[in-house]
């Protein structure tokens, strides 16, 4: 699959993507797990999220505090999920710079319960990772 | 001795915690709606309504302001029903990676079978 990318989006199946997380209701320590609400779109109708590849995790939590920074929120965790996983959701994801490495996951249905069921598989998908 | 089942108050604190962290615009680092009050006092009736044998939800806010209850089971399973400031209810839940379903139903005074149905299939 490596070369190959989502709808000539450049990002391939393989690419991590990263959700940050800045409200503790949207992840369950106990479970070890990312809720769906951190996954569902806002108002835009996208979800934000950004590629790590190639970054470590240092570099990886720099980005996510840069965001909180920019918004006085306090980055909690991330949700970590490849860019196939978007794809076996039904909804796509596409770059969107500035910032770098920017991209929005995209096409979600109208219907809200459409759209929690979306992010319930992606939120099922997902890795949790809380910030150390 | 018996042990008192404290499921709904616990609900009610989550509910309340979730819905005093969601107050602002952006409360979610992006640009989530404040939490809305009116889906509060409804999702507080809805915790009321459940049956007292059910476990407690969990509680989270969507990025529209409407309160989200969910119940998750370390299987996988989970169902969550967001509720709106207007009696809607939006519901979806994943029980197998095949198994899945999502709806509408409308809240009133009592909780939509098909909910309560949902919730069982979750919890079981």
């Amino acid at each position: 699959m490596s070369g190959e990318d989502i709808n000539g989006s450049g990002i391939a199946p393989e690419d991590p993507l990263a959700r940050f997380i800045y409200s503790s209701s949207h992840f369950s320590r106990d479970n070890q797990r990312v809720k769906h609400n951190a996954f569902m779109p806002g108002a835009d109708g996208k979800t934000s999220v950004f590629q790590t590849k190639g970054l470590d995790e240092p570099a990886t939590w720099v980005i996510g505090e840069a965001v909180g920074a920019r918004r006085s929120q306090t980055l909690h965790a991330r949700g970590d999920i490849v860019a196939v996983d978007v794809s076996k959701a039904r909804v796509t994801v596409a770059p969107s710079e500035p910032p770098p490495r920017h991209a929005n996951i995209e096409g979600w249905p109208v219907e809200k319960s459409a759209r929690k069921l979306i992010a319930i598989d992606l939120a099922d998908a997902a890795k949790l990772v809380v910030k150390p | 001795m018996k042990r008192k089942r404290r499921h709904k108050p616990n609900a009610l604190d989550a509910l309340h915690a979730a819905f005093s962290d969601s107050g602002a615009p952006g409360w979610d680092g992006y640009d989530a709606a404040s939490a809305s009050y009116d889906s509060y006092l409804r999702a507080k009736r809805f915790i009321e309504a459940l049956p007292a044998n059910f476990p407690a939800p969990e509680v989270a806010v969507d990025p529209d302001g409407e309160v989200s209850l969910e119940w998750y089971c370390p299987t996988g399973r989970v169902f969550s029903v967001s509720i709106g400031a207007n009696d809607g209810l939006s519901y979806a839940g994943k029980f197998s990676p095949s198994r899945k379903t999502h709806g509408t139903e409308i809240f009133t005074n009592q909780i939509p079978q098909v909910i309560l149905d949902n919730i069982r299939r979750a919890i079981a």
